[in-house]
């Protein structure tokens, strides 16, 4: 008898997940386009950084919602028109918050725990994160 | 006597040198081949080098693949190299991922050689 069980995410818990992926993406697709238009070779360096840790985020989740039997969903937040760097800083700002906010929820939500461990760092790289943006930010006033 | 002025250039972007070194046996016998390990060299490389294709890793240390293909398609000097993402996930979401980025193609790996070798074929042809 085939006692190993199919995992199946709750449809609360597949949402949440594929809200976290838009996020992840729209994180992934806006900071080369930001880091293009930064001169100073640290900073560009930095925001650079932060997309490369978006696409390990972005990984991660999207391999969750189909070992839980979902389906990852492909959409992404559009860019600004205007490019007013601060601005852009802040609303990423934002936006890192709001995945740490994301990453602590699914991490409260995962029962399994085989997912669980993969999502358990996150929201410290998150915190990370956010201290990033914010010495962008810092360096940009 | 070779003619090596009139061979391609392949510039392969990978993190892992087995893969790397894969790649170069499967390309050195019909393009000059240049190598590099993350996204950061593959920039600098592309700028000195204007290779006629980019083999470029998705998830790389540093920098990764999607961001250095956004640098060189944003830079006039490499805008016009074709980039070919390598995906170890095969998710149709890192292949829309690419397209974002400009990637022209993608190939997931492990691949065969001469799906390989076929998809810069295809590339190179196509004006």
């Amino acid at each position: 008898m085939n006692t190993k069980k199919k995992l199946t995410g709750s449809p609360e818990l597949l949402e949440l997940l594929n809200q976290t992926l838009e996020l992840e993406y729209t994180l992934i697709i806006y900071y080369p386009r930001i880091a293009s238009a930064i001169q100073d070779k640290e900073t560009k360096q930095l925001a650079q950084s932060l997309g490369t840790a978006s696409i390990g985020h972005a990984d991660t989740v999207a391999h969750a919602v189909t070992k839980l039997g979902g389906t990852p969903h492909w959409s992404f937040g559009s860019f600004p028109a205007e490019m007013d760097l601060k601005k852009i800083f802040k609303a990423q700002l934002e936006k890192e918050k709001l995945a740490l906010k994301l990453h602590q929820q699914v991490v409260g939500m995962i029962t399994d725990f085989s997912i669980r461990d993969e999502f358990i760092g996150l929201p410290k790289e998150e915190e990370l994160h956010i201290k990033t943006v914010e010495k962008i930010l810092a360096r940009l006033s | 006597m070779e003619q090596v002025d009139n061979k391609k250039k392949i510039l392969i972007v990978d993190d892992e040198p087995n893969v790397r070194r894969l790649s170069r046996t499967v390309l050195s016998k019909k393009f000059i081949v240049y190598e590099a390990e993350d996204g950061k060299q593959a920039i600098d490389i592309a700028s000195a080098e204007k290779p006629d294709v980019i083999l470029m890793d998705m998830m790389m240390p540093k920098m990764d693949g999607l961001t250095a293909c956004y640098a060189i398609k944003n830079d006039p000097a490499t805008k016009s190299i074709p980039v070919i993402m390598v995906t170890a996930i095969g998710f149709e979401l890192n292949i829309k991922l690419s397209q974002q980025m400009g990637a022209i193609g993608y190939v997931t790996k492990p691949f065969a050689p001469k799906e390989l070798l076929d998809k810069i074929q295809q590339i190179l042809v196509t004006p």
